[in-house]
């Protein structure tokens, strides 16, 4: 991705002034927190301070934790199906409006408002609308003669819901970058390939969607991060119910961490978070990477023929 | 583009279709902003006025009642630290990003694309325990309930996002157009300014909406670093929330507020949002 | 363009810096009470003292209504810090665990005072004692509450006991009087069992009894998770598992200090608890006492258990349609107690009630820390002087409910600032029947009392989604329950639980 000329020489303080700031926050601010984490995830420490050390026990315990598990499951099912769809969504909405491009900015803002929203609010609102004595969902289900299935009281639908929910809210977030690395595009390409008479779709193909991947990496990678972390849909929606068929791991760690106060394993649980999104981060970008290479070397392959 | 097909009507049944999933949860925070606690019991209200008789009382509570001390400095606070600690993300990102999408580094084993993942992968850790630490550090240098600790709590909770977000968007425009525009003798602060900015425009933008709107949103470290002065309007509703009984008619009201200062964002970052790059013979 | 904008940002930014960082020490909005001033009276006793209390969300309105007097009265100022109640415990021992000594005064759960106590964060109140002079109002049942070991830490400031509310046009109404008798043989009446209960439940559900063209239901409680809960269900588990005449019985063995969680009379509970989701609307389940009392005041619901707080909302014409059809009964109690000393359930002939104070009342108490201790003890005493006591306790929205013997007076409340109708009476009668009760069981009072909730919670939440069978849940609650016991201490907690009861060490 990233191609160096010679022009070291000069510039070679200037480039690490540059990146100076970045790095700076993230070792004064982010090694000690996990260097605390680590610490933390090592001992019984209760929020009153009070701890002694247990080496591995709570990662013992961990694994044993049914609860823990479940949420483990919990996490992959809302981040692949939510970064999937959402993904999906995003794109299409950032092609459509990047050919209307005039005068739509309310629809524009539209699409990007349910992002803007404080969660905490979007959680209730969606718990209200869900609600089947006095929610307009399933209301207006029963107006047009269907059944309302129990969207937050029976573990499936209630998994079914929070992904909804997740999908109204973060899609924006997919469409924003999206669409900023759409018009980011140079138009050479576009109006050439139409020139020479290209369907949509072709064009999509071959060229859209191949300039996207640098942003469709960095989207779904912020995402899968993000989502990684649910905590205020899975809260304010089902509570991490109906009894732990939806809980989060973020949302177990705060309960065990904060509520009940048991701090050690709480960090235990974040630690084992951290490990397991960085090992399937990477797993993603080597795969990339792997796709990259053996793409370039097809095309290398057929331009020698 | 192609115009009358099977695909013109698809995409903009899909946008119009989109659009009507996205406001409808917003149309509804806003009538319930409108009503008494049991027209919200009773059953789903639709319209004001042909279903239910609208009331004032939320916005009565938020604005002249008891709730607006806490409410108002809320938003206020909100907007700041919302407002700044975007525009030093975005700032300070710009600079790292473009270091990092135009120079090539290497401190020991980790390179470019390594230190990229490295500075985003701030965001992976959830920040429960974090936080804590980040009491502690906080406490230690006096920070706690503070405007200016928030805003840099918030700079450093968006810094890894814009940084990451922009490296993209500046690898991806072409050194050529800065070469060109060095040719013609523009110094490379100008170069910066004139040309790369202005092409950076949507990924500018749109990484200080999301900065925005991560600390517009932002609960947990506001929880915990913060006690009175320093509150932020997630912490107000939260608050409002967990009380007695959940006042969603109050809920609903402050949500309504609470949209506003980001759609102001939002449109007035729009026209660079949507500024297209145009190749070759730029200026 | 973009260049004007980054240099008015960079500019801004200094400005903003600038202003946030000055505005630290001064609150950046002006507040409503009156600025200390210097008065030509006599000097105020604590002009120019700053407190800075905490309070859990739902009992905030009951502080912040009696800020500007006091203030106004001894030149001191409050600074009021709301916590959002899930948060309340995990902050407040933050805060003292730190040293930090940001707060002054702290109004919380009484079930923490022996937490705080124990650990030091909060200061005796002894010395201050002398100078009440309403302690004997309150109820005897409350006063022992604030005791560790031997000395008062905190000041009362409500009375928390959890029972039962009944629609009038359900249960009164000769109709439907006659058709319960055909089906269940015995008259119609607010249940003293919950076998009774039950079975009134079940009449009700599934038709419009209250005539307003929606299907009803026969009851609603709290199911919810993450919420008061477990405190609906440990108010069933009294009713089977604490044995009068033996303190104690409820949440342990005080003999051993094995947890009682699991023992049948827990089970039983749980099962029936689990059955009348078939009562209740489907969302009953994550409906924590806060949906629980919006839902049940708006109708549709015949019989509910709750605090005292739904009475009080009742009133309230914005929110309630059944203002003047609420009846009160004391929470149901059995024929059949499990006794744990003989691993028997033994049956009485009249009905064992065991009137639960569920979360103990809230109670304000003075942290350590605090620089000015008299002036924050003025406070606390002001928000529970016999009048203002009072005016708390019948205001809608402070979380304060009855715990003097002056507040059970039928007739004040009548007259008071919200008209409450005649079904007072009633209500308050239930509560001091409760509380007075010589089988009423405290909630459970040990250090770390909250992590033993949000275990059973744990459970108890699965329990009721079908994920663990009672039997299962409640064996995995006990054990969680001993497990925290080991931790914190056998021989200690077993010292306080059974100083709660009275019983010797």
């Amino acid at each position: 991705m990233i191609i160096s000329k010679p022009k070291k020489t000069k510039i070679e303080w200037t480039k690490h002034l540059l990146i100076s700031p970045a790095l700076l926050f993230f070792v004064a601010l982010t090694i000690f927190p996990l260097l605390f984490t680590l610490f933390l995830s090592l001992n019984f420490w209760a929020v009153s301070g009070e701890h002694h050390w247990i080496g591995l026990g709570n990662y013992i315990k961990l694994f044993q934790d049914s609860i823990f598990l479940t949420s483990l499951r919990n996490e992959f099912i809302f981040v692949i199906f939510g970064v999937l769809f959402e993904y999906i969504f995003g794109l299409l909405l950032a092609l459509v409006l990047n050919q209307l491009t005039r005068g739509l900015r309310l629809i524009r803002l539209a699409v990007i408002l349910p992002f803007a929203a404080t969660p905490a609010v979007v959680g209730c609102i969606w718990k209200m609308l869900f609600d089947q004595s006095y929610g307009p969902i399933p209301d207006l289900l029963h107006k047009v003669g269907l059944t309302s299935p129990a969207w937050l009281t029976q573990p499936l639908p209630a998994l079914f819901s929070i992904i909804i929910v997740d999908i109204w809210e973060w899609t924006p977030f997919m469409f924003l970058i999206i669409f900023a690395g759409l018009k980011s595009l140079p138009k050479e390409p576009f109006e050439s390939a139409m020139v020479d008479g290209a369907s949509s779709w072709r064009i999509f193909w071959d060229l859209t969607f191949p300039m996207l991947m640098p942003t469709t990496i960095v989207v779904i990678l912020l995402r899968t991060i993000e989502a990684f972390k649910i905590f205020d849909i899975v809260f304010l929606t089902t509570a991490g119910g109906p009894g732990i068929a939806t809980i989060s791991t973020t949302l177990y760690a705060y309960d065990l961490g904060l509520r009940t106060g048991n701090l050690g394993y709480a960090a235990a649980m974040s630690i084992i978070l951290l490990i397991i999104v960085v090992l399937i981060l990477n797993v993603f970008l080597k795969t990339i990477e792997w796709v990259r290479r053996r793409s370039v070397l097809q095309k290398r392959e057929e331009a020698l023929k | 583009m192609k115009s009358r097909g099977l695909g013109y009507f698809i995409t903009r049944f899909f946008l119009v279709v989109w659009v009507i999933f996205a406001l409808f949860p917003l149309y509804w925070t806003l009538i319930t902003a409108f009503k008494t606690p049991i027209q919200i019991y009773k059953g789903p209200f639709y319209f004001p006025f042909i279903d239910f008789a609208p009331s004032t009382n939320s916005w009565q509570f938020i604005f002249f009642g008891d709730g607006r001390i806490d409410f108002l400095r809320g938003l206020l606070n909100s907007i700041l630290y919302a407002f700044f600690s975007a525009l030093l993300s975005v700032l300070l990102g710009s600079i790292s990003a473009y270091g990092l999408a135009r120079y090539s580094y290497k401190y020991g084993p980790f390179k470019n694309d390594n230190l990229n993942f490295l500075i985003v992968s701030q965001r992976i850790m959830p920040p429960i325990v974090a936080v804590i630490a980040l009491y502690l550090i906080f406490k230690f240098l006096h920070l706690l309930d503070s405007g200016f600790g928030m805003i840099l709590a918030y700079t450093w909770f968006n810094l890894p996002l814009a940084v990451y977000l922009l490296t993209n968007f500046f690898a991806s425009i072409p050194r050529e157009i800065e070469y060109a525009a060095a040719l013609d003798g523009y110094s490379k602060f100008d170069q910066l300014r004139k040309v790369i900015l202005p092409l950076a425009a949507p990924g500018l933008a749109s990484a200080y909406l999301l900065s925005f709107f991560f600390a517009w949103n932002e609960f947990l470290m506001a929880l915990m670093l913060t006690f009175r002065d320093a509150q932020t309007l997630p912490i107000i509703i939260t608050t409002i929330r967990t009380q007695m009984e959940p006042k969603w008619w109050i809920l609903s009201a402050i949500a309504v507020i609470a949209l506003i200062p980001p759609s102001i964002v939002v449109l007035y970052l729009d026209k660079y949002l949507i500024k297209g790059t145009l190749f070759g013979g730029v200026r | 363009m973009k260049k004007i904008l980054l240099w008015v940002g960079v500019l801004t930014l200094g400005l903003g810096l600038l202003i946030t960082g000055c505005a630290q020490p001064s609150t950046p909005t002006q507040t409503i009470s009156a600025s200390p001033t210097p008065s030509a009276t006599p000097a105020k006793p604590f002009e120019g003292v700053n407190i800075t209390v905490a309070v859990g969300s739902f009992m905030a309105p009951g502080v912040k209504m009696f800020v500007p007097e006091w203030e106004a009265k001894t030149g001191g100022k409050i600074t009021v810090v709301e916590i959002p109640f899930g948060d309340l415990y995990s902050k407040l021992l933050t805060s003292f665990s730190s040293g930090a000594g940001t707060y002054d005064v702290a109004i919380y759960a009484a079930n923490w005072i022996p937490d705080f106590a124990e650990a030091g964060y909060i200061m005796s109140l002894e010395k201050y004692y002398p100078q009440k002079d309403n302690w004997n109002d309150v109820l005897p049942v409350m006063q022992k509450a604030m005791y560790v070991k031997g000395q008062r830490y905190s000041i009362p400031m409500d009375g928390d006991i959890i029972f039962g509310y009944y629609r009038k046009d359900a249960l009164e109404n000769p109709e439907y009087q006659t058709k319960f008798k055909e089906k269940y043989g015995y008259d119609l009446a607010p249940p003293k069992t919950w076998e009774e209960y039950h079975d009134i439940a079940e009449f009700f559900t599934g038709w419009d009894w209250d005539k307003d063209g929606k299907p009803d239901w026969g009851c609603l409680e709290a199911l919810g998770p993450h919420d008061v809960g477990p405190y609906i269900f440990l108010t069933r588990a009294a009713a089977y598992s604490a044995y009068p005449g033996k303190p104690g019985s409820f949440f342990f063995d005080p003999d051993t200090m094995k947890a009682q969680a699991a023992n049948p009379g827990f089970v039983k509970a749980l099962q029936d608890w689990i059955d009348i989701k078939k009562f209740g609307p489907p969302e009953m389940v994550t409906y924590g006492g806060g949906d629980m009392r919006g839902n049940f005041v708006a109708g549709n619901f015949a019989l509910g258990i709750d605090w005292a707080d739904v009475g009080i909302m009742s009133q309230d014409p914005e929110k309630s349609t059944i203002k003047g059809k609420i009846g009160y009964f004391l929470a149901p109690g059995s024929n059949d107690v499990y006794n744990y000393t003989t691993g028997q359930w033994d049956h009485f002939d009249g009905v064992q009630y065991a009137p639960y104070l569920g979360w103990g009342g809230w109670h304000a108490s003075i942290a350590s820390t605090c620089k000015h201790p008299d002036a924050a003890w003025d406070f606390i005493n002001f928000i529970d002087t016999t009048e203002n006591a009072f005016k708390a306790v019948t205001t809608p929205g402070t979380a304060r409910n009855p715990y003097r013997y002056s507040q059970f007076v039928p007739d004040r409340w009548k007259t008071s600032a919200v008209k409450y109708d005649d079904s007072v009476d009633q209500y308050l009668e239930v509560q001091k029947e409760g509380m007075t009760h010589p089988n009423a069981q405290y909630d459970l009072r040990i250090p770390k009392a909250g992590r033993y909730i949000d275990a059973l919670d744990k459970y108890l939440s699965q329990a009721i989604a079908g994920q663990m069978s009672p039997e299962d849940a409640l064996k995995a609650a006990a054990q969680e329950w001993d497990k925290i016991t080991q931790e914190v201490g056998l021989d200690s907690q077993k010292a306080v639980y059974r100083s709660n009861y009275g019983l010797a060490p």
